[in-house]
């Protein structure tokens, strides 16, 4: 019986240690009022992971492109990628991005704005986005 | 006669020839130079992206390799632009193709299948496994002169040096000799016409042979064979033998195309071969030298055998012209002839070439269209319109058949028409487009030049107004409205009161407003649109795109204006796009056929409501295909998840049916022309020609994915009044709401 507690102890601290090691949580989602559910929020696309991976490869090649100063070809590769997930909030972002590089701010604007509201619940872009916001904001005429 | 006289006449006759001479160069050189060639403008469809994982078998791939002009053989691919079927395994050397950002160079892929889909990509020259691979677009139309002939520009550099051996060796063996005029050809050629000897060789050089086509008109008079031949000498002192032999080879004809001519080798290759020259065996350059002498009679589409023949008597005489080697001349000659298929089809997706063009004349005028060659790359899905076109002329069809009022209407000669008109919701990409049932009987372009009324198609608008209001508190989709015929005073001189009625004439008292929306009821619409203010609701279609005028007259709510198709189509994706409105988009680039970019576009996106009012109606709609108006989709075998709102105008002149998944947005549309009353509602005339299409078009299993929703939706079940639902009330409806409008009352609970 003594023994117990102490393994005990020592299980808590390693679960513990485990739990701070872990990467950030997603934001949780607030809680539907008693009697009541939430429906999905951003459904899957039919083959999710397959179409989000084309669209992250497209994505990938395009910023590579985009590094390189070739930004039509840049817009052409982010432009496929949000063709091909229209739920992946990045292909915007990055469209967004290189269209605020070619002095098309309006256009920047909207799609920056699709691109908040996709990436709103995903964890680690509130920075880029408002750093992307804030740039346009700047830039515009007052 | 004396001497000085005769001088005279000589030193006359000199400078006249002197001058005709200076004419004859002077028409040369200005033609020659400017290279003035009309060369038809390109339509291209959209590129068709594979990825693993897709859910494509490889029936569709093949059928789309087929539709590009690859070749079905049965072996392991060598030769550019071959597939081979092994098992689950498809093995395919790609084509080149200039896209407007840059060359892509063919490879030999292999695309593996599993029954989940598209397996693997893998790139076998360099055992590479590719994450993303596109297939090039397909060339839908070409925009021409009134000469129509289809040439595109090749260099000679681009040419395997087979092919000018071929020509020449066939056409000119001494091409590269003479000085333009051949002597001993013209010697022999006038023997054998002489002694009706069969003629082997043509007297005429490649040079006067280019001059006869390029510069004159084709009589046979002496006069013209003299000219032909002094501009043939003059040609060839101011210009190489390449810059001849490439003139030449890209004027020449080679067969016809339906009512175009099939010029230049670039397109000669394509015809007979579907690649470009640069990829042609020594066996295939034989085989289209030998065709210039004669391409209806050498064709191997008319005479397999002819062609053969003639092709081995080229590769014979390039052999004993020691041009190619004893193993080559062999193996050249036992090369099978494999012709393309499905290349014959003319016209396609005329209605959408139209648009596009029209989209193009607004930058370019026709006169650059019909002689620039400027390649313009669309969005158009080939496969897709094809559904759609037969999904349309079907429906036509079997409406004029079994309805007895449309098959008097049609033997009165009256044609019932429809339309299609689909989008990729989010970014406004043309995927399909059909403005009439028959483009040669009628150009008109329904799709944007046709004004209808949209009646209850309209409703949604409405609805979505009212839900917009006060952020949503002051009606959800589970108000109660009534049902109950009132009447509007119209204030206008000696006017009746408007009183709007019900389908079904009948009046359904009190309903929730999704039940109102889904079962699309007039009277209870009417209502609320009087209530929710006619001037909000012009003010909220006009930002989801609607520019037709609208007057907010009562009968607004029903739809009682004019609008086009595509104009409705595109005021209808802020459903599918979560509030974001997208513009049509038909052209994504256009590029010189030296591949300067002229335009790029992006599309065009717009919010216009939040993503929750989005949801909601979404909701509602998913509910007229459930349980509304929309219902016989399911019957007609559409099982997906989608929404939608069929449209019916009070006097039946207009069929409508705007309905979407998450991916796909189409509208169909059915009437005459004339306006003359079908009396076909919108799930009896347009709604069968959308479950069709968005059958056929949808991979099983696709559309199952719902709208998305936000954390500010909840879902409440509800009792048949509105309220909060307890067991005692009858059958419970889980209703979406915004987080906070739901209700709060329980349904035993008297009260408003």
């Amino acid at each position: 019986m003594k023994r117990l507690p102490w393994r005990v102890l020592v299980i808590a601290i390693l679960g513990a240690c485990l739990s701070c090691a872990m990467p950030p949580k997603k934001p949780s989602r607030p809680k539907p009022p008693p009697g009541s559910r939430m429906p999905p929020v951003t459904s899957p696309s039919s083959g999710t992971s397959a179409q989000r991976s084309a669209s992250e490869s497209l994505i990938q090649q395009g910023t590579q492109a985009m590094d390189q100063g070739r930004y039509e070809e840049s817009t052409d590769l982010f432009q496929e990628a949000v063709s091909v997930d229209p739920s992946h909030g990045a292909g915007y972002y990055h469209l967004a991005l290189v269209k605020f590089k070619t002095g098309e701010w309006e256009e920047a604007s909207n799609l920056l704005e699709k691109a908040e509201t996709l990436l709103a619940e995903e964890a680690g872009w509130t920075e880029r986005l408002e750093e992307l916001k804030r740039q346009l904001h700047e830039s515009q005429p007052p | 006669m004396s001497v000085k006289t005769l001088l005279g006449f000589f030193f006359l006759g000199a400078l006249v020839m002197g001058a005709y001479l200076f004419t004859l160069d002077y028409k040369i050189r200005t033609k020659f130079e400017a290279h003035r060639w009309n060369l038809p403008s390109r339509v291209y469809s959209d590129a068709f992206l594979l990825y693993p994982g897709q859910k494509i078998n490889l029936a569709d791939v093949e059928r789309k390799l087929q539709r590009l002009s690859y070749k079905r053989i049965s072996a392991l691919p060598k030769s550019v632009g071959e597939f081979y079927r092994a098992g689950a395994d498809l093995f395919v050397t790609l084509h080149n193709f200039s896209y407007p950002s840059g060359d892509f160079s063919g490879f030999p892929v292999k695309l593996e299948f599993s029954t989940d889909g598209l397996r693997s990509i893998t790139r076998t020259d360099k055992e590479e496994n590719l994450r993303t691979l596109k297939l090039e677009p397909e060339r839908i139309a070409s925009i021409f002169d009134e000469k129509m002939e289809d040439r595109t520009l090749v260099s000679l550099t681009d040419i395997p040096e087979e092919l000018t051996d071929a020509v020449v060796s066939i056409e000119d063996e001494r091409f590269y000799s003479h000085h333009g005029v051949d002597p001993k050809a013209l010697l022999r050629a006038f023997l054998t016409d002489l002694l009706h000897l069969k003629k082997v060789q043509g007297g005429s050089t490649i040079t006067q042979q280019l001059v006869k086509n390029y510069f004159l008109t084709p009589e046979k008079t002496l006069v013209r064979k003299f000219n032909e031949m002094l501009m043939a000498i003059l040609l060839e002192t101011r210009y190489s033998k390449e810059e001849i032999l490439e003139a030449y080879l890209n004027e020449i004809y080679f067969g016809q195309r339906g009512p175009v001519s099939v010029t230049g080798i670039e397109e000669g290759s394509r015809f007979y071969f579907s690649k470009n020259a640069a990829d042609l065996t020594l066996a295939e350059s034989a085989l289209l030298a030998g065709l210039i002498r004669s391409p209806g009679e050498y064709s191997p589409f008319q005479n397999i055998t002819r062609a053969y023949d003639r092709r081995n008597f080229v590769l014979k005489s390039m052999r004993e012209k020691e041009k190619i080697t004893q193993e080559g001349y062999e193996a050249a000659r036992k090369e099978k002839i494999v012709l393309p298929q499905g290349n014959a089809r003319v016209f396609q997706a005329s209605y959408f070439i139209d648009f596009v063009q029209s989209e193009l004349r607004e930058n370019y005028s026709a006169d650059i269209l019909k002689s620039q060659g400027l390649k313009v790359f669309t969005t158009l899905d080939m496969e897709a319109q094809d559904i759609a076109e037969e999904s349309v002329e079907r429906r036509l069809k079997e409406l004029e058949e079994g309805r007895p009022k449309l098959k008097k209407l049609s033997q009165e000669g009256k044609i019932l028409q429809g339309v299609l008109v689909a989008m990729q919701p989010q970014t406004g990409a043309i995927r399909a487009f059909v403005g009439g049932r028959d483009y040669e009987t009628s150009q008109f372009n329904r799709v944007t030049d046709a004004h209808r009324q949209p009646g209850s198609a309209f409703k949604p608008f409405v609805y979505l107004t009212a839900l917009s209001l006060e952020g949503g508190g002051r009606w959800t989709l589970a108000s109660p409205l009534e049902d109950k015929s009132f009447s509007v005073p119209l204030g206008r001189k000696g006017g009746k009161d408007w009183r709007p009625q019900n389908y079904d004439d009948r009046e359904h008292g009190a309903v929730r407003l999704r039940e109102a929306l889904e079962q699309s009821y007039n009277i209870a619409t009417a209502k609320l649109a009087l209530e929710v203010g006619l001037e909000k609701v012009v003010d909220l279609a006009r930002q989801a795109g609607i520019e037709s005028p609208m007057e907010p007259y009562p009968a607004l709510a029903l739809g009682a204006f004019e609008v086009t198709p595509l104009e409705l189509a595109r005021a209808y994706t802020i459903f599918p796009n979560q509030g974001t409105r997208s513009e049509p988009m038909g052209i994504t680039g256009v590029v010189t056929r030296d591949g300067v970019v002229l335009e790029r576009k992006t599309f065009k996106i717009k919010k216009v409501v939040s993503r929750e009012l989005a949801y909601l109606i979404n909701s509602a709609l998913r509910g007229v295909l459930d349980r509304g108006t929309g219902s016989s989709a399911r019957a007609l075998g559409f099982t997906g998840l989608a929404a939608g709102k069929t449209g019916t105008t009070s006097d039946y002149k207009d069929s409508w049916f705007v309905g979407y998944t998450t991916d796909l947005l189409a509208l169909a549309w059915v009437g005459y022309d004339e306006g003359t009353p079908t009396g076909l509602s919108g799930a009896s005339g347009a709604l069968p020609i959308w479950s069709r299409f968005m059958q056929k078009t949808n991979p099983p299993g696709a559309s199952q994915v719902d709208f998305p929703a936000t954390d500010n939706i909840i879902l409440v079940k509800i009792a048949p009044s509105g309220k909060l639902h307890k067991s005692s009330c009858g059958e419970p409806f889980e209703e979406a709401f915004l987080r906070g409008t739901e209700p709060t009352q329980w349904c035993d609970e008297e009260g408003p």
